[in-house]
């Protein structure tokens, strides 16, 4: 391995795992507030975290075991998110989501109590 | 409060005092990057990294027992077990620690025998507290385990998240004991060393703060516990699952065979699943409360911690764990870089969470909010974000021209320590290093300050109404 | 749904946690073994007596330490014996001086000071006056010239702690490490 191909591998991994955050923050932010914007940029996110791999799988000199735990975990993030949010609405079964995105920055003091300030 | 409470919010004081303390010898190790030669054969680099990464240490266990003095009484309705034996304790551990301390700040190092070992520093990295003061460690840990063991079996009762909690305490407490050998054979005092330093912050103590945070989920957002319950085990199965063969990323380059390459680059490379499952836990929790609760700084570095420990941990390990990587990014300030992020995503923010969580409770506030815990929010954020940035420039600037142009020699060591970048990187990281010790000034005056106005106008109309 | 009942969750908890754990333990048993000294990947103490380098080996495709011809260091050969008492000193003065908080063995401790796991092999004692290697770096430990930007501290080894720390450092370079750090003392071209 060269070590500028050392330091780009070490950098598209590390991009790899942030696609999968990024693709995990959003999916949940569009099933949160159901968006169709926000929608898309998931979808955008794992498309970049697809592209990613393909990138580290053709491209990189690392071993072929590495490669295909690259691919493994690429379909683990996309399942990841997805299942979490299943298993926690199904445990949640009274708790309801707020589709406004514009309740998120509202403060209902009557609901929260009294806020103490610093 | 219960007196297990009051017990608990010292330790949570004692715990900041000592993250300061961190905080004031990290500030002094960066110096001596920048000023070559900075107080020479006075105070040497060792003696302040010394203090810093054992001050790390104690300041997160201490909130961390802190946090469980705090969460216990009200688990089990009932005051904790042993509580006088606690609260004497914490004075001898506050004690010992200034004890230690003041030895390593004034004697520094002994020659090569027993008497330092025993007394001075015991020279293992995070444990070299002389064997005495680790004697000490334990009793403390015992105490604080029959505490926590004792109430539960007098309550005749148990929680799922206090059986967790107690089933890791084992394993935690008997990691110790890596804390006191010496052996004379190196790769073998690294295997254990690292069955202590891994099994305790990527795998117990995830599963502790785990605990921790389950708790904190419950008194802030009204969290229900059935479904804390479930995630925690969920939680514990991930980390686990993923975290003890993970022990194996530590086990590439220390003498051990070669199949810890494959064992523990597949199981590191798993490590960041759970995280990302935390994270969608997170926004979960967040989004279904309308990214409010009534104590909002509690809430805020609660959600710092699902990301902080994503993407310190996570992303930033993953970069560098695969032993391909790893052959040129081990040991140098790249490591470095993944270390300070992740330990302040994992467990920094945790700890700072409950720190507001107990003020609330014991100000009599029902939420908390202001302009000042804002302020040093960002402050330490944005700190430890450009000290994080600025080493991992300097150590991929390392891993490239030291060790993989360079062949590593001390020759290219040093050349390498000169390089513009690194020095900008060095500069960098003390001025964010500086903005981080700013935000802690700000913490310190708002946990001192926040709820204290208001709980004052409370109590004065309670007299009132009273009289 | 059983998914959505704790009970099967705590139960995965424990199941996982067991099993890593056997798998671990069992991995240990080896490990302990493999990295005994004298065992395959360790080299005994006394091999501070013999000649040690660090070359490329095509079968292992990385480079691997190689243990020589007779190479005896402060002209004294140590039996097995000896040897580890000697060693075991080398060990605590090391722990003693704290010198991993600000060397690195085996790439493990402070990144302050240069690693350590082949210092004994280092190019850089060529330009240090004394007879020998193994002088060159005792003396150099006792009273550390300033080699670059970053000086080392005079930590008041006494010559006896020196010599112990030499032969550490020799049997230590001679430890597989899997290829740590990579082509040592031969750098590459960009």
């Amino acid at each position: 391995m060269t070590p500028h191909a050392m330091v780009a591998t070490a950098l598209l991994l590390g991009a790899f795992v942030a696609a999968a955050g990024a693709y995990g923050l959003l999916y949940c932010l569009s099933r949160l507030w159901d968006q169709p914007q926000l929608r898309i940029w998931s979808h955008l996110s794992y498309a970049t975290l697809c592209a990613i791999t393909a990138t580290l799988v053709a491209l990189t000199p690392l071993y072929f075991g590495w490669k295909i735990l690259i691919v493994v975990s690429c379909g683990a993030y996309l399942l990841i998110p997805a299942v979490t949010w299943r298993y926690l609405t199904r445990l949640h079964p009274g708790e309801k989501m707020s589709h406004d995105p514009r309740l998120a920055g509202h403060v209902n003091r009557s609901m929260l109590g009294v806020h103490r300030r610093s | 409060m219960y007196r297990s409470q009051r017990l608990g919010l010292k330790y949570l004081t004692a715990s900041t005092v000592m993250f300061g303390a961190m905080i004031a010898f990290g500030l002094l190790s960066s110096v001596y990057y920048i000023l070559p030669g900075f107080l020479l054969n006075v105070f040497n680099f060792s003696t302040g990294k010394i203090i810093h990464i054992d001050g790390l240490v104690i300041w997160l266990l201490m909130g961390f027992i802190g946090s469980i003095y705090w969460f216990l009484p009200e688990e089990l309705d009932r005051e904790v077990e042993g509580i006088g034996l606690a609260e004497l304790l914490f004075w001898v551990f506050c004690a010992a620690v200034a004890v230690v301390v003041l030895v390593f700040i004034f004697v520094q190092y002994g020659t090569a025998g027993e008497w330092s070992m025993w007394f001075i520093n015991q020279g293992r990295k995070y444990v070299e507290a002389p064997r005495w003061a680790a004697i000490g460690i334990v009793v403390v840990a015992l105490v604080f385990a029959y505490n926590v063991i004792a109430t539960t079996i007098k309550a005749r009762r148990t929680t799922g998240i206090l059986t967790v909690l107690i089933a890791d305490l084992v394993p935690l407490l008997v990691l110790y004991f890596d804390a006191f050998p010496e052996m004379t054979n190196m790769s073998q005092d690294l295997f254990w060393w690292w069955w202590l330093v891994h099994l305790w912050v990527e795998a117990t103590w995830e599963v502790l703060i785990g605990c921790i945070l389950a708790w904190t989920l419950i008194h802030l957002v009204g969290a229900s516990r059935r479904v804390v319950e479930s995630w925690l085990y969920v939680e514990v199965a991930m980390v686990l699952g993923t975290g003890i063969l993970g022990l194996g990323h530590h086990y590439f380059w220390i003498g051990t065979p070669r199949y810890w390459l494959a064992i523990g680059g597949v199981f590191s490379a798993f490590e960041p699943l759970p995280l990302l499952g935390m994270v969608v836990h997170a926004v979960y929790d967040a989004g279904t409360h309308h990214l409010q609760a009534a104590n909002r700084p509690a809430f805020y570095w609660t959600l710092a911690e699902a990301f902080g420990n994503f993407i310190g941990g996570g992303v930033w390990g993953f970069m560098m764990t695969l032993p391909q990587i790893n052959m040129y990014s081990h040991g140098t300030q790249w490591t470095a870089s993944h270390g300070h992020f992740a330990f302040w995503g994992a467990y920094g923010c945790g700890v700072i969470a409950v720190f507001y969580l107990a003020l609330a409770k014991s100000r009599g506030c029902d939420g908390l909010d202001g302009r000042a815990w804002k302020w040093s929010f960002a402050l330490l954020n944005v700190g430890m974000l450009g000290m994080v940035g600025a080493l991992l420039v300097a150590g991929i600037d390392q891993a490239f021209f030291e060790r993989a142009i360079g062949g590593s020699t001390w020759s290219a060591y040093l050349s390498m320590q000169g390089r513009p970048w690194f020095i900008e990187s060095m500069w960098a990281r003390f001025v964010f290093g500086l903005v981080f010790a700013c935000g802690y000034a700000v913490l310190v005056y708002d946990l001192i300050a926040i709820g204290r106005r208001e709980e004052a106008g409370v109590q004065e109309a309670v007299a009132v109404a009273g009289s | 749904m059983y998914t959505q009942d704790p009970s099967f969750w705590k139960a995965g908890a424990i199941a996982t946690t067991l099993f890593m754990s056997a798998v671990l333990v069992a991995l240990t048993i080896d490990t302990l073994r493999q990295i005994s000294p004298g065992g395959p990947r360790v080299p005994s103490y006394d091999v501070i007596n013999k000649a040690v380098t660090y070359e490329y080996d095509p079968n292992q495709g990385g480079y691997v330490p190689k243990i020589g011809a007779e190479d005896l260091i402060f002209g004294r050969k140590y039996s097995g014996d000896q040897a580890a008492a000697l060693l075991a000193k080398g060990k605590l003065v090391i722990q003693s001086r704290a010198c991993i908080d600000c060397h690195t063995f085996f790439g493990n401790g402070a990144y302050y000071a240069p690693d350590l796991t082949r210092a004994w092999m280092d190019p850089i004692w060529a330009r240090y006056p004394g007879p020998k290697r193994a002088d060159r770096l005792a003396k150099f430990l006792m009273s550390p010239l300033r080699l670059g930007a970053r000086p080392m501290p005079n930590l008041h080894l006494q010559r006896d702690e020196a010599e112990a720390v030499v032969a550490y450092l020799k049997w230590m370079s001679s430890v597989d490490t899997n290829g740590f750090p990579d082509r040592f003392g031969a750098p590459a071209t960009q």
